[in-house]
């Protein structure tokens, strides 16, 4: 008897956790979003007004920042240091691919940082600038569709993780 | 007869009723309706036995078979 | 032979940061012998890959070997010309704006990348590039030591005198001014050092990359790199108290007005242009109105009876003495 409640309450903390987690990915995404804006401004910074060449432009903007996005761009930077025989498109393609099923990456950011990344350095400063304010355009367009989300389901996911394991010890008892 | 059975399916209503409200108000309609449909399957495959027992009994004491 | 590819593998690791893996190894297994004196690598879209060495071109074949025939050659693709312009920008073309409009670029190391393609005009100058499709990588050479034979001319006792240098293109008139800088800036002997002003339009004679000089152009020189010569001149005398002024190639009759504002300073002007000759000279006339207003104190002329860069006549600009008769080298 003794065993059977102990083994229930542990299905229940674990079920309870899982929905924790799937609604911590939420907010999660949100602040992900959030430091890649803040990056993507600093790089407009750092490319439009000092010129910095791409890869210590990149190096000198995710400095301040934690998370995916500065291990993905210190990534880039990196292989463009390296300065081996890949052009910056299939660099920018293959340091994405780790994020690709990143759960705290969604796809629509994951795909505007795609195409940004076409743009990335090729052009003047005119037209560098103009694909930094697309990009952060549509970054905060997806930030209020990840709060919204995030107000609908965070929520949810927490009490239906409980609900979960409840529902599942019931069952079994 | 158990009467355990009957507070199980009471804890499992009291949860499928909740788990309701709680996907209604996140929206997913359609989530809803398939937990109340899967709460109704669970109660089902619970007292099924039971139903099967009372069949049996209906038929023996009028001697139907 | 492996030591002198290693050597070029060193010393031009700029130029060869710059080009793609397919055309670095061609280039790098070219023979030595012609690869010691390389002068330009040329790049054409759609057309063979040439290097001028030992003052003619070669056809390059796939393997780095020279060719005659512009069939066997190595054609240079599109894909080619799209990774050169992003190695040689750094992958940062917006940092490159400038130099682009100009129409060439300078790499660490003071080389220079000319560039030729479509461009996309704005009124009546050159805003961007659209297409570019032609490089000319040229190996610039730093020759120390050019100028000792010509330094005596142009100095008189502590001072620099007014100096213009008349040459014909390629005679080694850059060479000859950068090492003219770096001596009147280091000082040698019987002459000490002096504040020395570069206006370095094109970015030739310092080769400067992101502001810092790539050529030894001495200690106590200054330089306005990017820099249009008539605002430069008149921005190193307000501001830096230059004892020497050097530019390169003037042409311009705002560089005229430049050149006496200098001149009413107290400071000594070198500069070149381009011509055969003083009669050549007198027959420019922006170079005519300067010669007739006997600013310049020595006027010297280069040329290539006795090889690149031969000093072939030295006159006196104030009266038109001739000091130099014979070309020396």
């Amino acid at each position: 008897m003794l065993l059977k409640i102990i083994s229930n309450l542990t299905i229940i903390v674990c079920c309870t956790f899982l929905g924790l987690h799937m609604s911590y990915r939420y907010n999660y995404r949100i602040y992900n979003i959030k430091i890649l804006q803040s990056i993507l401004a600093h790089l407009e910074t750092e490319i439009i007004h000092y010129s910095t060449f791409l890869s210590q432009a990149i190096i000198n903007s995710v400095r301040p920042f934690e998370g995916e996005w500065k291990t993905f761009f210190l990534k880039v930077a990196a292989s463009l240091e390296d300065n081996n025989e890949h052009s910056l498109i299939d660099i920018w393609i293959e340091c994405l691919k780790g994020l690709k099923n990143n759960p705290y990456i969604g796809k629509p950011e994951y795909e505007i940082i795609y195409r940004f990344g076409m743009q990335l350095g090729g052009t003047d400063k005119k037209s560098q600038e103009k694909y930094f304010k697309l990009a952060q355009e549509q970054l905060k367009i997806e930030e209020n569709n990840a709060q919204q989300l995030r107000l609908r389901y965070s929520k949810m996911y927490r009490s239906l993780g409980l609900l979960l394991g409840i529902g599942i010890a019931i069952v079994l008892f | 007869m158990n009467i355990d059975i009957i507070f199980k399916i009471a804890a499992v209503g009291i949860l499928v009723s909740v788990l309701n409200q709680v996907l209604l108000r996140a929206g997913r309609e359609e989530m809803a309706m398939l937990t109340t449909l899967t709460g109704v399957v669970v109660v089902l495959l619970m007292v099924v036995n039971l139903i099967n027992n009372l069949f049996n009994s209906v038929k023996s004491i009028f001697r139907l078979y | 032979m492996k030591q002198k590819i290693d050597y070029l593998r060193h010393v031009h690791k700029p130029v060869m940061k710059a080009l793609p893996d397919n055309i670095k190894k061609i280039i790098l297994s070219i023979s030595p012998d012609i690869l010691n004196e390389l002068e330009e690598i040329r790049i054409r879209q759609g057309r063979p890959l040439m290097v001028y060495s030992h003052g003619r071109d070669y056809f390059l074949c796939k393997d780095g070997g020279i060719t005659y025939n512009q069939n066997s050659a190595y054609i240079v693709t599109q894909e080619d010309t799209r990774r050169i312009l992003e190695l040689i920008s750094n992958y940062s073309i917006y940092a490159f704006e400038e130099e682009l409009r100009s129409g060439f670029i300078t790499l660490q190391g003071g080389y220079r990348i000319g560039l030729a393609g479509k461009t996309v005009l704005k009124g009546d100058r050159v805003a961007a590039f659209q297409h570019i499709t032609s490089f000319n990588i040229r190996i610039s050479k730093e020759v120390i030591n050019a100028a000792n034979k010509i330094l005596p001319f142009i100095i008189k006792g502590n001072r620099v005198l007014h100096t213009l240098i008349l040459s014909p293109p390629q005679m080694g008139k850059t060479t000859l001014i950068r090492d003219i800088t770096r001596q009147l800036s280091n000082g040698f002997q019987g002459f000490r050092g002096v504040k020395v002003g570069v206006v370095d339009e094109r970015s030739e004679i310092a080769g400067c990359f992101q502001g810092i000089p790539q050529n030894d152009v001495g200690i106590r020189t200054d330089i306005l790199d990017g820099c249009p010569k008539a605002v430069g001149i008149i921005m190193l005398i307000r501001s830096m108290s230059p004892n020497v002024i050097i530019t390169d190639e003037i042409g311009k009759p705002d560089d005229v007005v430049a050149v006496e504002d200098a001149l009413n300073a107290g400071i000594s002007i070198i500069t070149t242009a381009h011509s055969h000759g003083l009669e050549d000279a007198q027959k420019r006339p922006i170079l005519k109105s300067l010669l007739d207003k006997n600013i310049f104190q020595r006027i010297l002329v280069l040329g290539n009876s006795l090889g690149t860069g031969t000093l072939e006549r030295v006159y006196d600009g104030i009266n038109g003495k001739l000091l130099l008769e014979k070309p020396i080298r």
